[in-house]
This record gives structure tokens, C-alpha cells and sequence, in this order.
């Protein structure tokens, strides 16, 4: 699918513009990933003093963007694997989203909460794929997996999605 | 979801419904200081004198030029061959060291190419270091092509593609320029623009390049299959009277494929300030410094009409452009260059870049407002002159009036409005010190010990969208983290605070808290921890373990961290991403360096380094979920003998066959080897069993060394012939019934909404709630739901129900035209009978082309809603519906999956029936 975007790739963006540009899209992938409001805005701080002090390093994406989602996901990846998150109960419900600051539709919410139930290697790659617009050989290089494993998870994560959005309109 | 999920469908979704988390406006100035408090960089630097020798060469290659190469031509000639050159090796790194980028740079000047002083190549270079080869490469492409990736031709596109393969950042050109079978570009661009002026209007002048940028994609998803390519199209808009369209088709069939969306807004309705800024910042950036002069008027002229939150983050901000005028710049002005100097020289720092200037009205005044930002002298080093000012000037007299540097309580108005509208703008709404201080007083009220505003003991944050979250984050290891929530207008609400007396169990998450992710401690916070924890008693096997290992100083060992680190990556074999967690433990013969590398194949190794020799100690992998953080920090024969003693062998024997035979990449335990239900454990001494009980499942044997070393694990079929039973919600006849409670305050917050009629409240009330439960049973209650029947579409009518209104919004459930599952009437057909005819129906239609077998294996799951949608038509079948979905399980994921469905009324009557063997996307 498209990888088409409008405020990526800015030319020579300064820090600050870094942060205003992308802390939003990573703020939210990072909730999407964390399903914790708090987690996810200390995981968003956390990327950004990274990619101020550069040392996590940059390992060949083809963009800033590729770059900072990449330490963001790798910096989720620590906060999600510290001892006491595994025993954190992260079960989401639609009243457990942060309140919506524009109006949204049903459909919406129920996508993302389907989102947010899918198993974390799944759900990972769904974000950067359906959201942040990377190619599966970006997701490669982000997650540091080969070809065959991202599009294996790719389409076990639609059908998860879907199987969960299916109930869901069964339910509903 | 009864379509295809796509990226815009995702983006709209992901943004409309997180609109709240919009990130936080002080996160720059945050950000900059802690990264200014500590670490430095660990670049490598060329010597000064060296820096000198590059630069002076520089500036005679420029003289000596003579015959010119293109920007393609210098990245195909020079870039891309330094990259090749660079990557031959294992574990490297993809960044020009300081001599490559020098001579490509010379190569650049050699050829009339020059960078910018201030660009961040030339800023590296003149530090004497290297900077990245692929961000190299596509600043070098920005300049020859302009715009960004996605605005370039297909044709650019493609070039650079191919680049990032021959380089080695992408193993294949998954990008192609469209073929003979495919569309050309100018007919996808033409239809793509038809197919948004036939949605958004024919009055559209999408070519006009003033008015939108065009930013384009020809794509093959799976290049094996060539219906997977596809175009897709995006338009942003230059203004705010625009809006922002974006579509995508496949290549095969573009008229059934296509999906075009739009953000438009009319502001002729009512909107708040909210909205408008966020309009703005589309358009114009975040980046304020950068608005042009009509854009400050055209908000200051539209906020007049909008509504602003008193709660939301930005009200401050909003109400001072609201006061402020924005105006042309006359004759009686001086000009903006002039502000910008007398500004500058204000500010006596040579270091200042100027963030914008523009020019505001407040009462009568006209004053310059330049803002500046002085970055660190020193990257990583603490510097109280660096941050963001603004400065005030007359616009008259060119008298500077104020000068200030922005601190954490100020928002984003700072520097574009004047200092008294800013100031006044601030009446009745709470700085962010001044909800520290009200979160402060209330978690003194309830633990007055606390010395939450001494800086040595705790740093403070506080951050939040629609209500602040105020966090003591504790620096001291005696002392937990506490938070407090305050709303907007200063109400205290939830209080958390970890005032547990240090202990040798929560030693570690303290260190955690006060010195960040342990994977970049250095070895002197090591070294503390091992002093903290020698007077501590751990209990807990990751305490122990750190008290049972001894950090030694770097200084005494031969091989340092960054070797070890480089010894380590060429241990694995492998290129690897990074180095996760270093640390020196001291060990026999040799102390050894511990760590975790992420490579490019997925896997986690841990490696030890002998410190002295080099050698190669120990390979262990580390796996996500299924190891423990210890073996990162003490070693093997350390760890592996405490955990027999403390856990067990079953333990270590479960966790052999999990790193052996599971697949670590999915969070589901498939080889949940201690579940009972499945596995049968045998212990004989070190020699652990666990039998599989079913048909086709696997056993394994695990034998371990009286140290906890694993010997042999093998696997082998299970020799059980029983099939395992699968939950096909036939019965419920081990499903208990829920335990009668006494409801003492009447119903739950949705009982007797406007929805649903009286009559399924009364229907519900004798099932569930009269006598049996409360709302709060019911997580127990699925569980035994979920494990009875399987997911909720093979439940009982009557649990839907119940699991659709627990689950439901207040704000879902007041939607007009809410679709939900109601009471079957009990004179007609029941959910089971109901399932029979769907099936016949469904062997109807199916039988033919999957067999008569396979239908009959299909599961089904069915569910009454109360107006469902006709999917042929569209339109609601005005009446009580059964949808019925025939489901295959489906192995590699562990799960049902629908393959047809069948929509019947409440009399058994077919309304339609189909097979979906692609699913529904």
C-alpha cells in the first residue's frame, strides 16, 4: 500500500521541529503500543531525548521519520518487557481511551480497540504499516526481522483484526 | 469490519479517535534539558588539527574545480561506493566516518555543489565527525530534486530505490516504475483527480501547484503477485481555505478498488480553537517561527469566532492570539530585517538562530516580536545560556522593550504575541508551577514527609492534554516515585505514591527509576548498586542474584567497553542493529563483559566477553517474554544454580522447551508446556516430562546438570490417541450459573436507556439482574464464558448481550440508530434451530464448490441484532435479524475464521446467504 504522506520528510528539520512534527503520530502509536496514556507519554520523552543525543544511532532508514518510529518502537519494547509491566493489566475497553479532542466515528473506536488487543508482535507491525505508512522492508529494518516474518505477521494481524471486528459487528 | 482496512482508514481512525493525545507543547524545551544534563555522545572525533586540514581543503577544492558532476552523478560516483566500502564488514554501523564524509563533501564543492553552514552534514563535519550514510544520500537527493521522497517522479523515486539496494539497506527494490501491463502515470493521475473532483466537487483546480503539493506513489505490495500494485495520490494544501485530499486504487482495477478521503473544514460552522490551530498547523507547520504574516492575521481574525476550551492545554495560547493584531508592515514600521538585528544584537550571542520575527498589535502598540534559539556550545553538556527567547521590539523606535528566555511554565504564545497580551491571556487559567504546587499540597496532606519540591530528591514532571499528570520522579534510591492528577482548573484527584522502605527486592526497580532503562547504565551505576545492596537482604531470585555478583571497575580490565562491544557484534556472526545492555561482571579466570545484541534476523543473543582475552564465554539467546532480566546481569553458572534452587527444574525445563520449540514472536504461550489441561508433568530427579494428552501433540524431555545446565531437551509425538475436544458451544453444561448477589444499589449506569424498549430491560432483568449479579461479576463470568463456548459469537444470545452492554460506551449507546443484540422472541425459532436452517442454506450455495464435508465442518456462530444492515443493499432490513457466520479453524492462528455467512429472520426465513472464502477484506 501507499506510502504517500504529507508532512514527512522535511528538509533539514531541526530538533524542534522534530518534536512538534512527529510527537503526536508517536504519541499515539506509543498508546496504541503501551495501551497506557501515562506509559506512552514518558515512552514519547524517552525517544526524543534519544534522538537528541543521536546515540541510539541510525541504522539506515530511509527517513527521520523511519528513525525516531524506530527508537520510539524499541523504547515501548523496554518499557513493555520491565518486570512489573507483565503483570500490569492492560485489558482496553472503549471508555479507557483518552478523550477524543474532534468528534469520531463508532467504527473508529472499534478498530482501534481491536487494534490494541492484538498480540504485540502483531499489533506492532500493523502500526507501522497502516499507520505510520512504512514498506514491509522499513518494518524490516525497524523491527530487525526478515521479509517473510513481517508479512507473515502482516496477515495474521488482518485476520485477527478482522476476526475481532467481525465478532464485534456480530455483537453490535 | 465488512471491508478491507487500508492506511487512510487506519490514519483516520488512529487520529480522529486519539485526537486527545496531541503530545505536549513543552516537550522541546523538556526534552532539551534533560538531554542536557547528561550523557555526551560517543561519536568518534577527529583530532582539531585534522578538522582544520578537511576544511582548508574544502575551500581549495571549490577554487580547482573544473569539470562539474551532477548531484546523481556525485551519489552514484562517490556516496554510494564510500557506503558499499564501509558496509563490507560485520556489525558495522552504516555512518561515514569524519575522512569519508570529508571527501565526499569535497567531492560535492569539487563539482559546485555546496551545503549549507548550518545543515547538519556540514555541522558533523566541522565537529570532525560522521554523519549517516543514508540521510547523506537523501539531503544530497533533496537538494538535486527538491521537495521530499514522495513528491519526486516516479522515475526519482525509483533511482533511489535502486541506490538503497545496491548499498545494502534493502535487500530488494520492492518499488518498480509501472510496466506494460499497468496503468501509465499521467492516466492514474488524470483518473485520480477525476475520482476527487467527482467526490469533492468539479470546480477543484487540483494541478494548481500554488495550491496544493502533490505527493504520489506507484507500488507493488507482494512482487509475486502482480494485482497487489497500486497508486495512490496525496494533495496538501499551501492554505487554510483548502483542504487535504487523498486517494488510492489497485492497478488491476482501479474504478472497484479506489478510496478517496478528504479533510475539509467549514468554517462557516461553528469551531473551536482547538480545531483551528490544529487546521493551522497542517497547513503551516508546527513550527511558528516560520508562519507567514497572513497567517498570524487569518488566525487572529478566525479565532474571533471560534470557542475556546477553558480546559484545553493551549487556552492560554489561544486567547492571547485572539487579543493580539497581526498587521502589514507600514511605512511608520521599521522592517522586519532591522527588528531581526536589533534583536540579535540584544541578545549578544553569536550562537543565536533566528526562529521567526513577526509583527503584533496589542492596544495601540506595534511591537516586533524575534525569537531566537541558542543551542548548547557543548552537545551533552548542561548549559544555562542555550534555549528559545524572544525578544520585543518598538516597531517605531526599534527600542528593545523586553527580553526573555522561555521556561517550562510558558506556552506556545511566548514569542508571537507581546508581553502584556501574553500576560493577560493568563488570567484564570493555571500555569503549570501553579498545579505543581496545588499536586504538592495535596500529597503533603497525605504524606507529609515527602520532600517533593527538593530538587537533589526528585525531578518533577508535569504533563498532560485535558488534565495534568504531576510525577516526583524519585533521583534518590530511599525514595519511590509519587504522582498526582490535577484537572485543568486545579482539582487534585488520584494520588500514587511508592513509599515502601528500601529493601534488597525493590532495589533494582529504584535504581530503574532513578537512573532510566538499565540497558544504558554505565558500569559506575553498577558498581552503586552492588555498594546499595550490600546491606540489604533480597528475597526474591533477581535480588539475589544481584548480591551474589560482584561489578568490577572498568579501569581493571583489559578490553573496554566499546572492544567488548565490537568483539560481541562479531560474535553473533550476524549484522547487527544494536547493543542492548553492557555490562562487566566478574567472573573465573576473567572478569566478563555481559551483552544483549538485537540483530538484523530477529534474534536476541547474549554474549559474554572474557575481559581480559577476548574470548567468546557464553552464547545464551534471550527471548522476549521467556527470559528473565538477571541473565543480563550476573552469570550463567550464577544464574542457572539459583534458579534450580529457587524455582525448580519443571521451571528451567519449561523455559529449555520454550526457547527451543516455541515461536517467540507471538505473545500467545503456544507452548504453555505447564498448563495441565494439556501437558502432563513427570519429574525424575533432573529429568523432566511433560507428556502431551491429546492426539497429535508433542511431548519433551528436558534433562539438567546439577548446576541447572541443560544436557539434552528433545521432542517427540505424544503417544495419546484422544482427540482434544474443542470448544464448540454445544453444551453449557459445565458452565456454572452465575452466583445469585444481592444488589443493594439497584442497576447498572445503562439500565433502562432510551435505546432499547422497556421490554428488554424487563427480559434482562429476570436473566441476570434481579437476583444474580452485579456488573462487576462479569470479567469472572467471561472467563468461564470464553473457556465454555469460545469467543463470544458461539455464546448464548443471552451472554451477548450481557458482554455487549459491559462493553458498550455511554456515548455508543446514545447513537441514534444503534444497532444491538436483543432477546429472541421465544415463540419462534430458538438460536439453535435458527443455526440449522442457515446451514442448510449455506450447503446450498457451498456444497458445490468446497463439498458437502467441509461445510459440516464449519462452526457457527450466530447473533440476533436488532436492525441489521442489509449487505446488498445497504439499508437496514427494518426488523430483528439472525446473522450467522460459518466458521473454519484455522491452525496457523490458533483461531476461527469466518468463511460465509448466512442473515435470516426471526421465522427461519433466508434473507441471504454467501460463502466468503477470502474472508470479508
Amino acid at each position: 500500500m501507499s506510502n504517500v504522506k504529507g508532512p514527512d520528510e522535511a528538509q533539514n528539520p531541526d530538533f524542534e521541529e522534530l518534536v512538534a512534527q512527529y510527537q503526536g503520530s508517536v504519541l499515539r502509536m506509543c498508546f496504541l503500543y503501551l495501551c497506557d496514556k501515562t506509559l506512552a507519554e514518558d515512552a514519547v520523552q524517552e525517544t526524543f531525548v534519544k534522538v537528541y543525543r543521536g546515540l541510539d544511532g541510525f541504522h539506515g532508514q530511509s527517513s527521520i521519520k523511519t528513525w525516531i518510529v524506530k527508537i520510539a518502537i524499541h523504547t515501548c519494547y523496554d518499557m513493555n518487557h520491565s518486570g512489573w509491566f507483565r503483570h500490569f493489566d492492560r485489558r482496553i475497553t472503549p471508555e479507557m481511551l483518552p478523550e477524543a479532542a474532534v468528534p469520531f466515528e463508532e467504527r473508529d473506536e472499534e478498530l482501534i480497540t481491536a487494534v490494541m488487543r492484538l498480540p504485540i508482535k502483531l499489533r506492532e507491525v500493523i502500526l507501522l504499516f497502516y499507520y505510520q505508512g512504512f514498506s514491509i522492508q522499513e518494518i524490516m529494518d525497524s523491527l530487525g526481522v526478515s521479509q517473510s516474518t513481517v508479512t507473515g505477521r502482516l496477515k495474521r494481524g488482518r485476520d485477527k483484526l478482522r476476526g475481532l471486528l467481525e465478532r464485534r459487528d456480530s455483537d453490535a | 469490519m465488512r471491508e478491507d482496512l487500508n492506511r487512510a482508514k487506519m490514519h483516520k481512525a488512529i487520529d480522529s479517535t486519539l485526537s486527545g493525545l496531541n503530545g505536549d507543547p513543552w516537550l522541546f524545551q523538556r526534552v532539551s534539558a534533560r538531554a542536557a544534563e547528561g550523557e555526551t555522545k560517543v561519536k568518534k572525533k577527529l583530532s582539531t588539527g585534522l578538522v582544520l586540514v578537511i576544511v582548508l581543503m574544502l575551500i581549495a577544492a571549490v577554487a580547482l574545480a573544473v569539470t562539474l558532476l551532477t548531484h546523481q552523478e556525485i551519489v552514484e560516483q562517490v556516496a554510494v561506493p564510500l557506503a558499499v566500502d564501509n558496509d563490507a564488514s560485520v556489525g558495522v554501523n552504516k555512518i561515514y566516518n569524519a575522512e569519508e564524509l570529508a571527501e565526499l563533501v569535497r567531492s560535492m564543492n569539487e563539482n559546485g555543489i555546496t551545503l549549507e553552514e548550518n545543515n547538519r552534514i556540514m555541522q558533523a563535519l566541522q565537529n570532525g565527525q560522521g554523519y549517516y550514510e543514508e540521510e547523506t544520500i537523501m539531503e544530497i537527493c533533496r537538494q538535486a530534486f527538491g521537495g521530499n521522497y514522495y513528491t519526486w517522479t516516479l522515475e526519482q523515486q525509483d533511482w533511489y530505490e535502486d541506490l538503497m539496494v545496491r548499498i545494502g539497506f534493502h535487500e530488494t527494490h520492492l518499488t518498480r516504475l509501472p510496466g506494460e501491463g499497468n496503468m501509465k502515470y499521467a492516466d492514474a493521475e488524470a483518473f485520480a483527480f477525476r475520482k476527487i473532483r467527482e467526490a469533492y466537487g468539479q470546480e477543484l483546480s487540483l494541478e494548481d501547484r500554488s495550491i496544493w503539493q502533490l505527493s504520489r506513489q506507484f507500488y507493488v505490495e507482494n512482487p509475486d503477485d502482480p494485482t497487489s500494485a497500486g497508486w495512490s495520490f496525496s494533495l496538501e494544501p499551501k492554505d487554510i481555505d483548502h483542504g487535504q485530499y487523498y486517494i488510492s486504487f489497485c492497478d488491476n482495477d482501479p474504478e472497484g478498488t479506489v478510496f478517496v478521503s478528504a479533510n475539509i473544514h467549514d468554517w462557516s460552522q461553528s469551531y473551536t480553537g482547538d480545531e483551528l490551530l490544529s487546521h493551522f498547523n497542517t497547513v503551516y507547520s508546527w513550527n511558528y517561527g516560520q508562519w507567514p504574516q497572513e497567517a498570524w492575521q487569518r488566525l487572529h481574525e478566525m479565532l474571533q469566532g471560534a470557542e475556546i476550551d477553558p480546559t484545553s492545554r493551549e487556552a492560554q495560547a489561544l486567547k492571547a492570539f485572539r487579543m493580539t493584531e497581526y498587521p502589514v508592515p507600514g511605512e511608520k514600521d521599521i522592517s522586519r530585517e532591522t527588528a531581526i538585528q536589533k534583536a540579535k544584537e540584544a541578545l549578544q550571542d553569536s550562537r543565536a538562530a533566528l526562529d521567526g520575527a513577526v509583527l503584533t498589535e496589542y492596544e495601540g502598540q506595534r511591537i516586533w516580536m524575534v525569537s531566537f534559539v541558542i543551542k548548547p556550545s557543548n552537545e551533552g553538556i548542561a548549559d544555562n545560556t542555550a534555549g528559545f527567547f524572544a525578544v520585543s521590539v518598538d516597531s517605531a523606535t526599534g527600542t528593545i522593550l523586553d527580553s526573555r528566555k522561555q521556561g517550562l511554565d510558558d506556552s506556545i504564545a511566548f514569542a508571537y504575541v507581546p508581553v502584556d497580551a501574553y500576560e493577560k491571556a493568563w488570567e484564570g487559567i493555571l500555569r503549570r508551577s501553579e498545579i505543581i504546587q496545588l499536586a504538592v499540597n495535596a500529597i503533603r496532606e497525605k504524606y507529609p514527609d515527602l520532600d517533593l519540591m527538593d530538587e537533589e530528591k526528585y525531578e518533577i514532571r508535569a504533563e498532560g492534554y485535558k488534565r495534568w499528570n504531576v510525577t516526583f520522579k524519585a533521583k534518590d534510591i530511599h525514595l519511590g516515585n509519587v504522582s498526582a492528577v490535577v484537572s485543568m482548573d486545579g482539582i487534585v484527584g488520584e494520588i500514587n505514591a511508592d513509599t515502601e522502605i528500601l529493601n534488597g527486592d525493590n532495589l533494582w526497580k529504584r535504581y530503574g527509576q532513578a537512573n532510566g532503562y538499565f540497558g544504558q547504565w554505565e558500569q559506575s551505576v553498577w558498581i552503586r548498586l552492588e555498594e546499595d545492596m550490600s546491606g540489604l537482604d533480597p528475597l526474591q531470585i533477581g535480588g539475589r542474584l544481584l548480591k551474589a555478583t560482584h561489578y568490577p571497575e572498568e579501569s581493571s580490565v583489559k578490553i573496554q567497553h566499546g572492544r567488548a562491544q565490537e568483539l560481541g557484534m562479531q560474535a553473533t556472526g550476524k549484522r547487527t542493529a544494536e547493543v542492548n545492555t553492557c555490562v562487566l561482571v566478574d567472573a573465573q579466570p576473567h572478569p566478563v563483559w555481559i551483552m544483549r545484541i538485537l540483530t538484523d534476523e530477529a534474534d536476541e543473543p547474549v554474549v559474554g566477553i572474557d575481559a581480559e582475552t577476548g574470548d567468546v564465554v557464553f552464547t545464551e539467546q534471550f527471548k522476549t517474554d521467556y527470559t528473565p532480566q538477571y541473565v543480563l546481569y550476573s552469570m550463567p553458572e550464577t544464574w542457572r544454580k539459583m534458579e534450580l534452587e529457587m524455582l525448580g527444574a519443571p521451571y528451567m525445563a519449561k523455559v529449555a522447551i520454550t526457547h527451543k520449540f516455541g515461536d517467540m514472536w507471538l505473545d500467545e504461550p503456544e507452548l504453555d508446556v505447564d498448563n495441565t489441561d494439556n501437558w502432563e508433568l513427570q519429574q525424575d530427579g533432573l529429568v523432566i516430562r511433560y507428556i502431551g494428552r491429546w492426539k497429535g501433540m508433542k511431548s519433551y524431555e528436558v534433562e539438567l546438570d546439577q548446576n541447572g545446565f541443560v544436557l539434552r531437551c528433545e521432542e517427540m509425538d505424544s503417544v495419546s490417541t484422544e482427540e482434544k475436544p474443542k470448544n464448540t458451544g454445544e453444551s453449557n453444561e459445565f458452565v456454572p450459573a452465575p452466583t445469585p448477589t444481592p444488589l443493594p444499589d439497584g442497576k447498572p449506569w445503562f439500565w433502562g436507556m432510551d435505546f432499547a424498549p422497556q421490554e428488554f430491560w424487563d427480559q434482562l432483568d429476570k436473566l441476570f439482574f434481579t437476583h444474580v449479579m452485579t456488573m462487576d461479576d462479569y470479567p469472572a463470568m467471561e472467563k468461564d464464558w470464553l473457556e465454555a463456548f469460545g469467543e463470544s459469537e458461539f455464546w448464548p444470545q443471552e451472554y451477548q448481550i450481557v458482554r455487549y452492554l459491559y462493553y458498550a460506551s455511554e456515548e455508543q449507546l446514545k447513537q441514534p440508530g444503534l444497532q444491538y443484540p436483543v432477546f429472541p422472541d421465544r415463540d419462534r425459532k430458538s438460536q439453535k434451530e435458527i443455526g440449522e436452517i442457515a446451514l442448510s442454506a449455506f450447503h446450498e450455495i457451498a456444497d458445490a464448490e468446497m463439498g458437502k464435508e467441509w461445510v459440516d465442518s464449519t462452526k457457527i456462530g450466530s447473533t440476533l441484532l436488532n436492525d441489521e444492515i442489509n449487505p446488498d443493499t445497504g439499508k437496514n432490513y427494518g426488523k430483528h435479524v439472525w446473522w450467522v457466520n460459518f466458521n473454519i479453524w484455522d491452525d496457523d492462528f490458533n483461531a476461527w475464521n469466518p468463511k460465509g455467512y448466512a442473515i435470516l429472520d426471526e421465522d427461519g426465513n433466508v434473507l441471504t446467504v454467501k460463502l466468503e472464502l477470502s474472508g470479508n477484506g
